[in-house]
C-alpha cells in the first residue's frame, strides 16, 4: 500500500523589501477651498492620464466616499460641501518607482512597490481658525466634560503634525474676495509647527509641502496666466493649457502681488519660512479642469471655463460645463512620493 | 254834412258822388221820377237793409244774434237771421302760397314784415332773409285797435261789432283817416324798407280788411297763424348759406384756428344727407369730441352740436341729415347727445397749441426674460404698458418687434438658440408676441445674459426689412451680454463664459446705424449706477437714454422716447385733414 504524498509546505512569503516604503499625507485648506473636489478629481484624473499609481481606500468607507464622488464629478456635478468632521478617511496611493541599489561600479536600478497613504480627515474649512481673536487657550479637563468639539480640533492638528507630507490649497478667486489665506494657514502652521517641529533635522518644518493653487479654470487665474506667459499649450494632445513646473511659483508670486490688499504674499512669506525650499513644490491645479469643446475634441481659448454658475429661487449653485478633465491633481502626490520615500 | 261827406244810411261809408254804396250797396242816388214819394215804402226798405246790413255783421261774429241785439237796428226774425248768415263770405286767399313766391326771392340784406289784422288788433313779424332759417330770430310786435282808433268802443263785444263792420253812427271819413294815419306810421317805424305781406285773419270784418288794404299790396285773407305759415315755408326752403362741420386745424406753428369742412352747399333742400370723415385727435380719451354745424355766412353761427366718446386717433364716419334750414339730424356715429353749449362755450374748448405727431415709428424692443422674479415682471408690465399707451395715443403710428432671450446656460446645460418672439407687426400684433413670450426660468445664468444674440437679429433683420419710417430700439435689461470669448482680465469683478454662438455685441452694435437703421436707441436697466453707467455697452444701447427700471413709467418713456407729446393736449373737435377754410 503506498503511502499519501505529504502535504506541500505552503511557500513562505517574501520577505519584506527593505526598500519599500510608506509615507502620510495630509490634505488641508481654507473653506471652499476645493478638498472634497479635488478628492473626487484624484480617481477622475488617475484614469484619464497615464500614472502608474492606484488609488484605493483602505476602509469601506473611504471606498465609498471615493466612489461616490467621483462620480458626481463625471455626472458634471460638484460634490456636496462636508459638513462636519466625521471619519478619517485614507487611502493607499500605491505605485512602483525605480530606486538605485549598490555602490559605485555596482550600481543598479530596480522597480519596487510605493505606497503613500493619503489621510484626510475631510473637516469642512470652518475649523481652521483664522479670526482674528486668539483661539481659546486650552483648559483642564474632567472626565466628565463634553469635549467632543476639542479633540476634534485636537485630533486635526495631530493628524497634520504627523504627516509626511502635506497638500495644501489656495484658492485664489476666494482670496480676491475674502483676503483671509494668510489668517488660515498661519494659524494652522503653527498647530503644526508645534507637533512637528521637533523631528526636524533642520530648522524647517519636516514636512514636505504641495502647495496647490486652485481654479486654473477660473478667469480669474487662468486670464492673468495667459497673459502673462505662463501657459503652455504643447504638453498635452488635447492642448490644454499647462504651466511649466518651474514656473508654477513665479505664478503664485504673481497673483499675490497683483492684488496689494491680498494676503497672499504673507502667505507665501510664510511658506518660506516654515517649510524648506527643497521640500516644497508649487502646482497650478483645477479638480474640474478646462472645457473641452466636444465638437472639436480640443481646447478652444475662447471658451475655457469649466464651471457655470446658476442662480434660483433657492440661490446660487456652480455646475460643471463640460467633461472633467482635473489638471495637476495626481502630479502633487506623485511629487510627494518621490520625495519623501528613499531613492536608494 | 259838407256835400260829399255824406254818408251810406246803412254802412255809415262815406257816400261820395258814387250811386250805390260801394261796402253794402245801398242806392244812394237815383235819377229824378215824376210822381208821389213813396215816403213809408223807402223806409221799410231802408229798415230792412239796415236790419240785413247789421245782421251780417253779427253773423261774421257769432252763431247767435243775440250777444249783439244792442246794437242791432232792428230785431230780427228767424228768415232774416237766416238770410244773413247764408250769405256768403269773402273768398279765402292763403298766406302760403305768397310767402313760398317772396322769401326765396328775398336778397341776402332784405327783411319781410309780415301784417296781420284779427280782432284784436294789428301784428307784425319781421323775418331777416339771413336770419330766415332760425326760427327763434323772428320779431313780432303788435298794437291794438283802441291804439289806433281810440273812438271806437271801449266794450269788447261792442268793438267786435265795429270792427266787423257795424259802424253805424261813427264818422267812418274820420275813423278811416285816422286808422290809415296811425297805421301807416306805426308800421314805417318797424318795417321801413321791408318787403310787405299783410294778411286778414279776421274775413269780411271791414276794419281788419281795410287795415290790410292799407299795409300793402301783397294780401291774403285766412284765419291760420301766420308763424304757422312761416314755419311751415322755412322748412321747405333750400339753403341760404353753406353749412360746414366745425374743426380744429393746426398751423405750421402748431397754432390751432377753428376751420369748417363743407357738408351742404347753399341751394341744398331739406331731406339731402351728406357724408365725411373725421379724424378726432390722439389722447382725447377723457374728453368728448364735439361735432359742431355750422355756418360762415355772413359770420359763423351754430346751427347744431353733438358730443359723446369717439376713439381717439382713428376715423369715423359722419353723416347729417338737412331736415329744414337750421336744423340737421346727426345719422352717423351712434352714441352722441346734443350738446346745449353756445358756439362761444365750444370754441374756448379749442386748444391754443396741438403737438401732431404723424409720423410713423418701428419700434424694435429687446427683452430679457430671465433674471430675480421682481425685475423681470416689471420689464414686462412696463413693456406692455407702454403698447397699451401707444396703441390709445399713437394709434396707427406704431409697429413693434418683439425679441425676448433666455439663457445660454442653464439646468446645466447650453442652449444656442435663446431668441423668442417676432419681428416688426402692428401694435396690437406685437402685444400678442409679447404676451405669448415664454415665463421666467426658475434658474439663469447670473454673470451675462445673450443680448448680443438679441443685437445679431436685429442687426440681420433690420438690413434685409426695407424701411419708410424712423427706426428706434428699447432695450430692457439686468444684465450685460456675453463676450464673445472669456475674459481674461484680472480686473473683472464677474467674469462671463463667452457667448455659445460666438457672437459680439460690439460688433453688432456698431452695424446698427446703418446696417440695421436704427436711429434711435433707449435702454432701461434693473439698476443703473455708476459701474452700469460706465460700462460700454450701455453707454452704446443707451445713447439716447438709459434709464432706471424702478423710475420708468411707461408715458415717461414714451415721451422720453419723444414717440408722444410730453403734454397730451385735448382738442375735442375733429382734425381738418382735408384743406378747410
Amino acid at each position: 500500500m503506498s503511502t499519501p504524498p505529504a502535504p506541500a509546505t505552503p511557500t513562505p512569503p517574501p520577505p519584506p523589501d527593505p526598500a519599500a516604503s510608506r509615507g502620510r499625507i495630509g490634505l488641508w485648506g481654507p473653506p471652499a477651498s476645493g478638498k472634497t473636489t479635488f478628492l473626487a478629481a484624484l480617481g477622475l484624473a488617475l484614469d484619464r492620464g497615464d500614472f502608474p499609481w492606484l488609488l484605493y481606500g483602505r476602509d469601506e468607507w473611504s471606498n465609498t466616499f471615493l466612489s461616490s464622488h467621483t462620480d458626481l464629478l463625471r455626472q458634471k456635478t460638484f460634490p456636496p460641501a462636508t459638513t462636519d468632521l466625521s471619519r478619517e478617511l485614507s487611502w493607499v496611493f500605491r505605485g512602483s518607482r525605480t530606486i538605485r541599489e549598490g555602490r559605485l561600479l555596482r550600481r543598479s536600478t530596480r522597480e519596487v512597490v510605493s505606497e503613500l497613504d493619503l489621510e484626510l480627515i475631510d473637516a469642512p474649512g470652518g475649523y481652521f481658525i483664522g479670526r482674528s481673536q486668539p483661539a481659546e487657550p486650552s483648559r483642564v479637563r474632567f472626565d466628565d466634560d463634553d469635549d467632543e468639539e476639542e479633540s476634534q480640533e485636537e485630533r486635526l492638528y495631530r493628524h497634520l503634525g504627523a504627516c509626511h507630507g502635506l497638500i495644501y490649497l489656495f484658492d485664489p478667486t476666494r482670496e480676491r474676495t475674502r483676503k483671509d489665506s494668510y489668517d488660515y494657514f498661519h494659524h494652522t502652521v503653527l498647530q503644526i509647527a508645534r507637533r512637528s517641529a521637533a523631528r526636524s533635522g533642520d530648522r524647517f518644518l519636516p514636512q514636505h509641502l504641495a502647495v496647490c493653487i486652485t481654479k486654473f479654470d477660473h478667469p480669474h487665474v487662468y486670464g492673468p496666466a495667459f497673459k502673462n506667459g505662463f501657459i503652455d499649450q504643447t504638453l498635452n494632445p488635447q492642448h490644454f493649457p499647462a504651466v511649466p513646473d518651474d514656473l508654477a511659483e513665479e505664478l503664485f508670486e504673481f497673483l499675490g502681488e497683483a492684488d496689494r490688499e491680498s494676503s497672499a504674499v504673507l502667505l507665501r512669506n510664510s511658506i518660506r519660512r516654515h517649510f524648506h525650499p527643497d521640500r516644497t513644490r508649487y502646482f497650478m491645479t483645477s479638480a474640474v479642469g478646462f472645457y473641452l469643446d466636444p465638437d472639436l475634441g480640443r481646447f478652444r481659448h475662447s471658451q475655457y471655463w469649466n464651471v457655470v454658475e446658476e442662480e434660483g429661487d433657492e440661490g446660487r449653485t456652480s455646475r460643471i460645463l463640460g467633461d472633467v478633465y482635473p489638471v495637476n491633481v495626481v502630479e502633487p502626490l506623485a511629487w510627494l512620493a518621490e520625495t519623501l520615500l528613499p531613492r536608494s | 254834412m259838407p256835400v260829399g261827406e255824406a254818408s251810406c244810411p246803412v254802412c255809415s261809408l262815406p257816400a261820395g258822388r258814387l250811386d250805390r254804396c260801394a261796402e253794402c250797396g245801398w242806392e244812394l242816388r237815383t235819377d229824378w221820377r215824376q210822381g208821389r214819394a213813396d215816403r213809408s215804402g223807402f223806409a221799410a226798405a231802408l229798415q230792412e237793409a239796415v236790419l240785413d246790413h247789421d245782421l251780417r255783421v253779427a253773423a261774421r261774429l257769432d252763431e247767435d244774434w243775440k250777444p249783439y241785439a244792442a246794437w242791432l237796428r232792428g230785431v230780427p226774425d228767424e228768415a232774416a237771421w237766416t238770410r244773413a248768415r247764408t250769405r256768403q263770405g269773402p273768398p279765402v286767399r292763403p298766406l302760403r302760397p305768397l310767402l313760398a313766391r317772396v322769401l326765396p326771392a328775398l336778397g341776402a340784406a332784405d327783411s319781410l314784415a309780415v301784417f296781420e289784422t284779427d280782432a284784436e288788433g294789428v301784428a307784425v313779424t319781421l323775418v331777416r332773409a339771413g336770419e330766415l332759417e332760425q326760427a327763434d330770430r323772428s320779431a313780432r310786435h303788435g298794437v291794438t285797435w283802441r291804439e289806433l282808433v281810440p273812438m271806437l268802443a271801449q266794450d269788447p263785444a261792442e268793438r267786435r261789432f265795429q270792427l266787423a263792420g257795424g259802424l253805424a253812427g261813427l264818422d267812418r271819413a274820420t275813423l278811416e283817416a285816422v286808422l290809415r294815419q296811425r297805421l301807416t306810421r306805426w308800421a314805417e317805424g318797424l318795417a321801413e324798407g321791408m318787403v310787405r305781406i299783410a294778411v286778414c285773419r279776421a274775413p269780411g270784418w271791414t276794419l281788419p280788411e281795410q287795415a290790410v288794404r292799407s299795409l300793402g299790396s301783397m294780401t291774403a285773407r285766412e284765419t291760420g297763424r301766420v308763424q304757422d305759415a312761416l314755419d311751415g315755408i322755412r322748412a321747405e326752403l333750400p339753403l341760404r348759406v353753406p353749412y360746414g362741420l366745425l374743426v380744429a386745424a393746426v398751423n405750421p406753428d402748431r397754432t390751432v384756428r377753428m376751420a369748417t369742412r363743407p357738408l351742404f352747399a347753399a341751394g341744398t333742400r331739406p331731406g339731402t344727407s351728406a357724408r365725411a370723415g373725421v379724424r378726432c385727435v390722439e389722447g382725447g380719451v377723457a374728453q368728448d369730441t364735439v361735432l359742431a354745424v355750422v355756418t360762415e355766412e355772413p359770420a359763423r353761427r351754430l346751427v347744431s352740436a353733438w358730443s359723446g366718446p369717439l376713439d381717439p386717433g382713428g376715423a369715423h364716419e359722419l353723416e347729417v341729415l338737412l331736415e329744414a334750414p337750421g336744423r340737421v339730424r346727426l345719422v352717423r356715429p351712434g352714441g352722441m347727445a346734443a350738446d346745449p353749449r353756445s358756439l362761444a362755450e365750444l370754441e374756448r374748448l379749442a386748444p391754443a397749441r396741438l403737438d401732431l405727431r404723424a409720423e410713423q415709428i418701428e419700434l424694435v424692443c429687446l427683452l430679457e426674460l430671465n433674471g430675480r422674479p421682481e425685475p423681470v415682471a416689471r420689464r414686462r408690465e412696463l413693456l406692455s404698458g407702454l403698447f397699451e399707451l401707444l396703441a390709445r395715443e399713437a394709434p396707427g403710428r406704431v409697429s413693434a418687434a418683439v425679441l425676448g432671450y433666455g439663457e445660454h446656460f442653464a439646468a446645466g446645460r447650453k442652449h444656442p438658440a435663446v431668441l423668442h418672439g417676432d419681428w416688426l407687426r402692428p401694435l396690437p400684433e406685437a402685444r400678442e408676441v409679447l404676451d405669448a413670450l415664454p415665463d421666467r426660468a426658475t434658474g439663469f445664468y447670473p454673470n451675462a445674459a445673450p443680448l448680443e444674440d438679441a443685437l445679431h437679429e436685429v442687426v440681420d433683420r433690420g438690413a434685409r426689412d426695407p424701411f419708410a419710417y424712423s427706426r428706434v430700439l428699447l432695450v430692457l435689461a439686468g444684465r450685460t451680454a456675453h463676450p464673445p470669448s472669456t475674459p481674461l482680465l484680472q480686473d473683472v469683478d464677474r467674469p462671463a463664459h463667452a457667448c455659445l454662438n460666438g457672437l459680439d455685441w460690439q460688433d453688432s452694435a456698431a452695424r446698427l446705424d446703418f446696417a440695421a437703421k436704427v436711429t434711435r436707441r433707449f435702454a432701461v436697466l434693473d439698476r443703473l449706477d455708476e459701474a452700469a453707467r460706465a460700462e460700454p455697452l450701455w453707454r452704446e444701447l443707451g445713447r439716447d437714454l438709459l434709464v432706471e427700471l424702478p423710475k420708468a413709467t411707461p408715458r415717461r418713456l414714451a415721451v422720453d422716447m419723444n414717440l408722444i407729446p410730453a403734454d397730451p393736449v385735448r382738442c375735442p373737435f375733429p382734425l381738418a385733414d382735408v384743406p378747410a377754410r
